[in-house]
């Protein structure tokens, strides 16, 4: 028994090597594992054992932790939905989210101020590729009463676009893309009077006629479009720039629009770099 | 003891050669089986200490390069780069107002009217080609995209140069939508009778509406191979029997995204 004893002693703690092949005799890494179609089975990755892996008929991606051991992507690994809001814009009719109507060219003027203020934002902590998905409601007319609505049948446009700022939603507007590019070819005016400058993401634009004062829909609208941007490490939060725009003022008169009256959906994903 | 002192030497100094490996099975499936619930392989150069790509704070995702070898070194990464050196796997092109804003070299006031087509009182449906741009995907993928196009609207043809608001109370409808011309080498008639993200919004107004910049906005995804393509948009405009509708495709700031999914 004694002359075993050293054979156990050796086998326990030999699994030390300089290298170790696999179907070769000369090893090119600390595992080499040889063969056309060689592979490695981890057991503590497949279906049975990691809620990670996406199972049969679908390959999972490979991530390493930071002791550089292998494990499977969490969905936070890849991709994020880091806002996800069913009803973004306070449902108000204030002068935050009023729009006034403007001559033709370019008047867009900032609207709406998040349901949770200064609360509301989300973070980046590497450069991402940003998806922009909203639907933000509108309500419009001379006074935005049911007996004042458009009715010089003068088709207006009403042209909607996402900033983000940096921080809360008091912070300074972003105007460029991770990149130092200027965010879709901008800058835009973000006010009225042009005393602040957004980049504009996912603008969209749709018409808006009606010729009777009493009758017509003038509220219920939603403007939604989607848009990419490449944004750095940073907290953000999204906020909405609007106009309201007629080539003659001299029909109804002034006109009024107010943003996010109704329920109103923002998405922002994020797809991480590598 | 000479003999187990010689063997132990052996075990530690030589290269070993194996068929197939278990770790904690005595049955391996594949030429390495590393069994366990919770079994993984810890490989020291890909952690936060030796290897910069890991930052500690998210998992860092794994490739192979062309020996097999695993490596945190995504395709095309320069060490130390910034800007497009380093896109995801899944980049983004990104063509801000990607439509020239006065394509018939008008005078002002007409240099922001882009792409013009009319639809003169002969006609009630008119396609007009209205820009490309050219593309290339390193290998075979899925391209989405994501675009706005500015449109203003005349009651007389704005290629004159002219300008003036409809006011005959009637509704047009304009359309736009685009194709793709794989290997970018014309796009044929087969090219051109795929058409992606077809988008339609009304006009309608009396004297005095809009001469600004509505936006026709959609997308679409296609799966191309890998090479230079184009994606070619067109137009159309659709208006009633003796109408006059001259449109502007792209004279104020338009968008395009194209995200490559490969």
């Amino acid at each position: 028994m004694k002359k075993i004893l050293p054979y156990i002693f050796t086998l326990v703690i030999s699994f030390s090597y300089g290298q170790v092949g696999i179907n070769t005799n000369t090893p090119q890494e600390e595992l080499h594992v040889a063969g056309s179609n060689s592979t490695i089975r981890v057991e503590g990755l497949n279906s049975t054992n990691n809620t990670n892996n996406l199972g049969v008929g679908s390959s999972s991606p490979v991530y390493v932790d930071a002791d550089g051991d292998l494990v499977l992507g969490t969905l936070t690994d890849n991709v994020e939905i880091l806002f996800d809001s069913e009803d973004y814009l306070m449902n108000v009719q204030d002068p935050t989210n009023l729009v006034n109507q403007t001559g033709g060219g370019a008047g867009y003027s900032q609207a709406g101020i998040p349901i949770g203020g200064t609360a509301i934002s989300f973070t980046l902590t590497r450069p991402a590729i940003v998806e922009v998905n909203y639907s933000v409601s509108f309500t419009l007319g001379k006074n935005v009463a049911p007996n004042s609505r458009v009715d010089d049948f003068r088709a207006r446009i009403v042209q909607l676009g996402m900033y983000f700022r940096t921080g809360n939603y008091l912070g300074p507007a972003v105007v460029n893309d991770y990149y130092g590019n200027p965010i879709n070819g901008g800058p835009w005016c973000i006010t009225s009077n042009c005393s602040e400058l957004g980049g504009l993401l996912a603008i969209n634009g749709q018409f808006y006629n009606n010729i009777s004062d009493r009758d017509g829909e003038w509220k219920s609208y939603r403007n939604t479009a989607s848009d990419y941007v490449v944004l750095g490490p940073g907290t953000y939060t999204p906020m909405f720039a609007c106009q309201l725009a007629v080539g003659s003022t001299l029909g109804t008169g002034a006109m009024k629009l107010y943003l996010g009256t109704s329920k109103d959906e923002v998405q922002i994903i994020a797809y991480y770099f590598n | 003891m000479k003999k187990h002192y010689f063997l132990t030497t052996a075990l530690l100094f030589s290269l070993f050669t194996y068929s197939q490996v278990g770790i904690g099975t005595t049955n391996p499936q594949e030429d390495l089986h590393i069994a366990g619930n919770n079994s993984t392989i810890r490989i020291e150069s890909l952690n936060i200490t030796n290897n910069p790509l890991n930052d500690g704070i998210n998992n860092s995702k794994v490739f192979v390069d062309s020996n097999g070898n695993f490596t945190l070194t995504p395709p095309n990464f320069t060490a130390g780069g910034s800007g497009n050196s380093n896109l995801p796997l899944n980049f983004l092109i990104d063509v801000p107002d990607f439509i020239p804003d006065n394509v018939d070299g008008l005078p002002a006031p007409y240099d922001r009217l882009g792409r013009i087509a009319t639809s003169n009182t002969t006609n009630e449906s008119l396609e007009v080609f209205i820009y490309s741009v050219t593309f290339t995907t390193p290998q075979a993928c899925t391209v989405e995209v994501k675009h706005g196009i500015t449109v203003v609207i005349s009651g007389s043809d704005m290629s004159i140069p002219s300008l003036a608001y409809i006011n005959d109370n009637k509704t047009r409808v304009i359309t736009s939508f685009f194709c793709f011309d794989v290997n970018n080498d014309g796009l044929s008639p087969a090219e051109k009778a795929l058409q992606y993200g077809t988008k339609a919004q009304f006009y309608c107004s009396v004297a005095g509406g809009s001469l600004g910049y509505p936006y026709m906005n959609s997308q679409g995804y296609a799966t191309l191979p890998p090479g230079t393509h184009s994606i070619h948009f067109f137009g159309i405009i659709t208006d009633p029997p003796n109408t006059m509708t001259s449109v502007g495709f792209g004279g104020a700031t338009d968008y395009l995204k194209m995200r490559v999914y490969n």
